[in-house]
């Protein structure tokens, strides 16, 4: 069983046809889940279609089209506030995710909303960055040590940094995965390859190395409440950088390391999306893939588009487990479960103590009236 | 053991699922028939809640959640204001179709009020007693303008009075007209009063905008204060109080100059309730 919102960005023509009121029910609230809202709202508007969907359906496609466009007006905004900070930066600052599709003026970033602004610089210069973003106003906030060292030791970024007016968050990033991964995938050619924005001091990732980068964030996560999102991301991400040419895609997948995460990419999109890989191509990515990893992936897919299958709570844990251990390795791995939890029951009774705290704060002046 | 039921308000509804029964019973003093309903949902739902206790939780908290998104936590006594905040923070924080202003909005006649007020300012209290005194509930928090029409669509619910507001209208007409008193909540004791079967019967029907009024109550007054609001300054005014202007950005400007323009601003400061009720009925 695909989820519905899977099943309205496969087709929506067939879907608008099938549906009935509880099949939108789901749509609504699914696409909300995912994020999609506003990608939904473009997808039907582009097909034709935005005017043959019921009136309360559009009501929450359209709010998530309004949260979108406010959205893109706040990131050009915050862009515009980080370019002096950055503009005698003598090394690439390459944007990453959401924010490098939007200033692309991707057609799949209308609709689309992010959490936050991703930067990568080269490792050397990552302190240089670091300092130039505290400068312009960001700063971290609230994580515990436990956290902190997570991120400095074991992760590509740094913990996020949060502008102290604004509230907008910044991760600032060295690599695109992990470094306590034993995965060797790389990050110069992003950095390298990079394209400078017109009339700005960032750059932005080749379409292909958008793509690849995708596939890489897809295969090796751990995450699965954006699962349909992220692989809606990756169908639209395909279709730019395949109007570029396939060899593109390869040569950014073998200049990454990524050849592996590419090839389960293709695998996954010709199911869902129906997409056509050339014979050569698949031939120069296979060798670098795992048959029983493809195999697996698939299944647990399957598994977790399926709230009623009897795997679908074991493919859930599956998944994170798998991610996590793509990422650091089993001892890592061993060590950062038993710590987090300690940390986290930690943090839960602190947070508890805050929170009743601050209620009584924000009592009115006769609350004690009876 | 789960309840569900659909709470089939308008221009949103609700399906919800809650641990045992009390959620639902408490609302059947609050709720018509016709609104809370104990069938599956025969029309598209807006949003769908959970407000469970969580299994693996000792605490016997319910936590109030629409999909992944959290709420808030609350033990049993709370469980109704916080369901009540609940629906408020869902449509507050995920709908944009409509400008949303955070105000009481009530009619008669053909007449409609906008009352928007921040905490405290006894706009609850004045909204109540506009709708015992004859005027129709379209809304005690969310007044919804549709940017097409620049109409305003009612969002019936029971209103919530706090603390002293609780005894003014116990006192003013029968002793527990506010229902389901709940106290100890983070905002002191919470009481609802049901709207009326008027509001009840007509909460499909839009008002167009006539008078926008701020009130403020203020024990230490002697003259009430009745006095006209320039444009400009009615125009910030409630961009202030609405939950998703910014949101909006030029759909919420263009739909808010068009209100302004469209109604009279009123500044209203009161210590005697009946001259300040007496001061509303004369409007025309």
């Amino acid at each position: 069983m695909t989820p519905v919102c899977l099943q309205l960005l496969q087709n929506p023509a067939k879907f608008i046809e099938n549906a009935n009121a509880q099949i939108w029910t789901d749509l609504i609230h699914q696409a909300r889940e995912q994020a999609l809202l506003g990608s939904c709202y473009f997808l039907l508007q582009d097909a034709g279609l935005y005017d043959a969907i019921p009136d309360k359906v559009k009501t929450h496609l359209y709010s998530g089209f309004i949260y979108a466009q406010k959205q893109k007006i706040s990131l050009i905004k915050e862009m515009l506030k980080l370019e002096p900070f950055f503009s005698d930066a003598p090394y690439p600052c390459v944007l990453l995710k959401g924010c490098a599709y939007r200033l692309t003026e991707l057609a799949m970033a209308r609709g689309r909303v992010f959490s936050d602004i991703d930067i990568l610089v080269p490792q050397q210069q990552f302190p240089d960055a670091l300092q130039r973003l505290n400068e312009a106003g960001f700063i971290e906030f609230g994580m515990s040590d436990y956290d902190r060292r997570y991120y400095l030791r074991w992760s590509h970024q740094h913990p996020p940094l949060i502008h102290y007016l604004r509230g907008v968050s910044i991760d600032l990033h060295h690599h695109i995965y992990p470094v306590s991964s034993q995965e060797n995938i790389l990050v110069e050619p992003m950095l390298r390859q990079s394209i400078p924005l017109a009339g700005s001091s960032f750059a932005v990732p080749t379409k292909a190395l958008m793509f690849v980068h995708a596939c890489v964030h897809l295969f090796y996560q751990d995450e699965t409440h954006k699962l349909v999102k992220d692989l809606w991301d990756l169908y639209q991400l395909y279709l730019d950088a395949i109007a570029e040419g396939e060899s593109q895609i390869v040569q950014a997948a073998t200049d990454l390391n990524a050849q592996a995460a590419v090839y389960y990419a293709f695998d996954v999109l010709e199911w869902l999306f129906q997409i056509n890989v050339s014979a050569p191509a698949l031939s120069q990515l296979k060798p670098f893939a795992n048959h029983s990893q493809r195999r697996s992936m698939r299944w647990l897919l399957t598994q977790l588009f399926n709230p009623q299958s009897r795997w679908h709570r074991l493919a859930h844990i599956w998944w994170a487990i798998r991610g996590h251990l793509l990422k650091m390795g089993p001892m890592t791995l061993l060590y950062h479960s038993v710590a987090k939890s300690v940390e986290q029951y930690r943090e839960r009774r602190i947070h508890t103590a805050q929170q009743q705290q601050q209620d009584a704060l924000t009592k009115p002046k006769d609350a004690g009236f009876q | 053991m789960t309840t569900s039921f659909v709470l089939a308000s308008a221009p949103f509804n609700f399906q919800v699922n809650t641990s045992g029964s009390v959620l639902y019973d408490q609302l059947q003093q609050l709720y018509p028939s016709s609104v809370l309903q104990s069938t599956p949902p025969s029309d598209i739902v807006d949003f769908q809640i959970d407000f469970k206790k969580n299994w693996w939780s000792f605490s016997q908290s319910y936590a109030f959640k629409l999909g992944q998104h959290h709420f808030r936590m609350t033990a049993k006594p709370q469980l109704l204001s916080v369901f009540e905040w609940g629906l408020n923070w869902a449509v507050s924080s995920y709908q944009n179709r409509y400008l949303c202003i955070h105000a009481a909005v009530l009619e008669k006649n053909g007449i409609s009020l906008i009352l928007p007020a921040p905490p405290g300012s006894g706009k609850s209290t004045l909204c109540a007693l506009l709708m015992l005194s004859g005027w129709r509930l379209l809304s005690d928090e969310h007044c919804l303008i549709d940017p097409q029409s620049g109409l305003i669509l009612p969002f019936v619910r029971p209103i919530s009075l706090k603390n002293r507001s609780i005894a003014v209208l116990n006192q003013r007409y029968a002793k527990n007209i506010v229902q389901c008193v709940v106290p100890d909540t983070f905002k002191g004791t919470i009481g609802y009063l049901p709207p009326t079967a008027e509001s009840w019967q007509l909460m499909h029907q839009p008002v167009q905008p006539a008078y926008v009024i701020f009130p403020k109550y203020n024990a230490n007054i002697v003259a009430t204060e009745f006095s006209g609001i320039e444009q400009s300054q009615l125009f910030m005014q409630l961009a202030v109080n609405c939950f998703n202007y910014t949101v909006l950005a030029e759909v919420g400007f263009e739909t808010l100059g068009r209100l302004v323009k469209q109604v009279v601003g009123i500044r209203l400061e009161y210590a005697d309730t009946d001259e300040a009720l007496q001061l509303i009925a004369e409007l025309d």
